[in-house]
């Protein structure tokens, strides 16, 4: 008899501590909210609707199942180039190798950067879902006047995935330098796969380019 | 049965054993009970504060960049275990999306993750972390009795989520480093400390630990299998997008592995404003240049 009560016994034991323990969260102070000099309330709910309007676009634009998968990476380009900071996040992908990078090197570089991008993640918007709802939700400031945006896809099968956009603010207008998806930013990560490509070819850039360039034809086919 | 009572009077003996932590650690650290009451101040005598989170210290190279000083074996390794899943394991997770309906693949999900909650009770309970403690334990009360033996997972629908926890994470709020990157033969990307982590979860799990004393290793094979495939099943296209995108796979997957498990251990959950590690995360990214 024991043995069945048990279980019961336990679970109003462990509500009863959970209960507690909710209590005692609620009533701890809030920390207190980050004053930025720069930042202004108005600028982050601005973020937020810059975020919001990419989604959108996004959506219409890319999420088409007839649009051809190079008409896809097109359109992709040219959101990306128009939302994104490509330069900056193009440098920060080549880390240390940026400066000893030859100006060919780099205009090459920059050139293939924005078409890997483009191959990497345009295919993934044929496969969203009607039912797929993005969903931006806070923004937080960030100490060098960014803005964290967090957003989080949800489908109708299975958990979540948080999305954290990095924006900055400049010449009034909002551009992206990170993507983060469950944590994991896409610019180190990046960074780390071409940093390994550059090593193993012997620290040379041209190792990279070839690289880049060996996998661009494969993907036209 | 016999193993059933003895689980059920390790759990209560747990249950009041870190419910008397629960009433320590926050009448120290709450002002729901005032300072002099006598709870406070035998809390204050037994000095049962919960260690100071404590963060990783990674002195390898930068927090971001993986650690990998063993990479040529790593990646003959991954080259093995690329071979290895593309000529058998895939295929097989393939069959399991396709063929098993959704419905059974979601109770397959739902019986082993609550076969793993004991091992994510132990650790929130080694982590101080109370709440999340508390959600583990009436989460698998509530999935093995209303839930069926936990084919349903009935916590959810109260407002008790699904969290996972390990001992590999347990030891990084201790302030162990993750060490060396790792590539294991089928197990795949890990570092030392998840190493670790591993062999002592796997240990600590009470289903192992009857399967190991009962003789009844078949059991323990197929929950392996099951959790493989159930894993695997959930990002296998994400993992086969990576595999026909990355320009240098390897390294992709490295990075994508060590900057999971570190947002992991910071917390990173990034709907959580509160964290004030968050910071931590925010020097390394691509940022405006003055000019």
């Amino acid at each position: 008899m024991l043995r069945f009560t048990l279980p019961f016994v336990l679970f109003f034991l462990s509500i009863s501590t959970f209960s507690i323990s909710v209590l005692s969260a609620n009533t701890e102070p809030s920390p207190p909210t980050e004053e930025s000099s720069s930042l202004t309330t108005q600028d982050q709910g601005a973020a937020k609707e810059f975020i919001v309007n990419l989604g959108k676009e996004a959506t219409s634009l890319l999420t088409s199942k007839t649009i051809s998968s190079t008409e896809r990476k097109t359109r992709f380009k040219e959101l990306f180039k128009s939302h994104f900071s490509t330069k900056s996040i193009a440098k920060f992908c080549l880390g240390r190798y940026w400066r000893q990078a030859t100006d060919e090197e780099k205009q090459e570089y920059m050139d293939l950067f924005a078409d890997s991008v483009a191959d990497n993640y345009a295919s993934k918007f044929s496969q969203y879902n009607s039912e797929d709802q993005f969903i931006v939700s806070t923004t937080r400031p960030l100490t060098d006047g960014g803005i964290k945006v967090n957003s989080r896809l949800q489908t109708p099968d299975g958990a979540p995935i948080t999305i954290v956009w990095l924006v900055y603010k400049k010449d009034d207008s909002f551009k992206i330098f990170d993507v983060l998806l469950e944590g994991v930013s896409m610019s180190v990560t990046q960074r780390s796969e071409y940093a390994s490509i550059i090593e193993r070819s012997g620290g040379k850039i041209s190792g990279l380019i070839s690289a880049l360039q060996n996998k661009q034809p494969l993907k036209k086919q | 049965m016999k193993m059933f009572s003895v689980f059920i009077k390790t759990t209560l003996s747990v249950a009041f054993l870190f419910m008397g932590l629960t009433l320590c650690v926050h009448s120290a650290n709450s002002d729901v009970i005032p300072p002099h009451s006598d709870i406070y101040a035998a809390a204050k005598t037994l000095s049962l504060n919960p260690p100071a989170p404590a963060l990783p210290l990674y002195t390898h190279q930068s927090a971001t960049e993986p650690y990998d000083p063993l990479e040529p074996f790593n990646r003959v390794v991954f080259e093995f275990n690329r071979v290895l899943e593309g000529l058998l394991f895939n295929p097989l997770v393939h069959i399991y999306r396709g063929v098993v309906p959704p419905f059974v693949q979601k109770r397959v999900h739902c019986v082993l993750n609550n076969l793993a909650t004991p091992v994510y009770f132990l650790n929130d309970v080694l982590q101080c972390k109370l709440d999340h403690a508390c959600e583990s334990l009436t989460r698998f009360i509530i999935n093995t009795t209303f839930g069926l033996l936990g084919l349903f997972d009935v916590a959810s629908e109260v407002g008790l989520p699904p969290h996972t926890e390990d001992l590999g994470q347990t030891l990084a709020t201790w302030g162990a480093e993750p060490g060396p990157y790792l590539v294991l033969p089928i197990l795949g990307p890990t570092d030392f400390r998840g190493l670790l982590g591993m062999v002592g979860d796997f240990f600590a799990d009470p289903f192992n630990y009857y399967a190991i004393h009962h003789d009844r290793r078949t059991l323990m094979d197929i929950r392996i299998a099951a959790t493989y495939a159930d894993e695997r099943s959930h990002v296998l296209t994400m993992v086969e997008n990576l595999e026909e995108t990355s320009v240098d796979y390897y390294a992709a997957l490295r990075s994508l592995y060590w900057q999971h498990k570190r947002a992991k251990v910071l917390h990173d959950k990034e709907f959580d404003d509160n964290d004030e590690t968050n910071s931590a995360m925010d020097s390394d990214h691509p940022q405006p240049e003055e000019d």
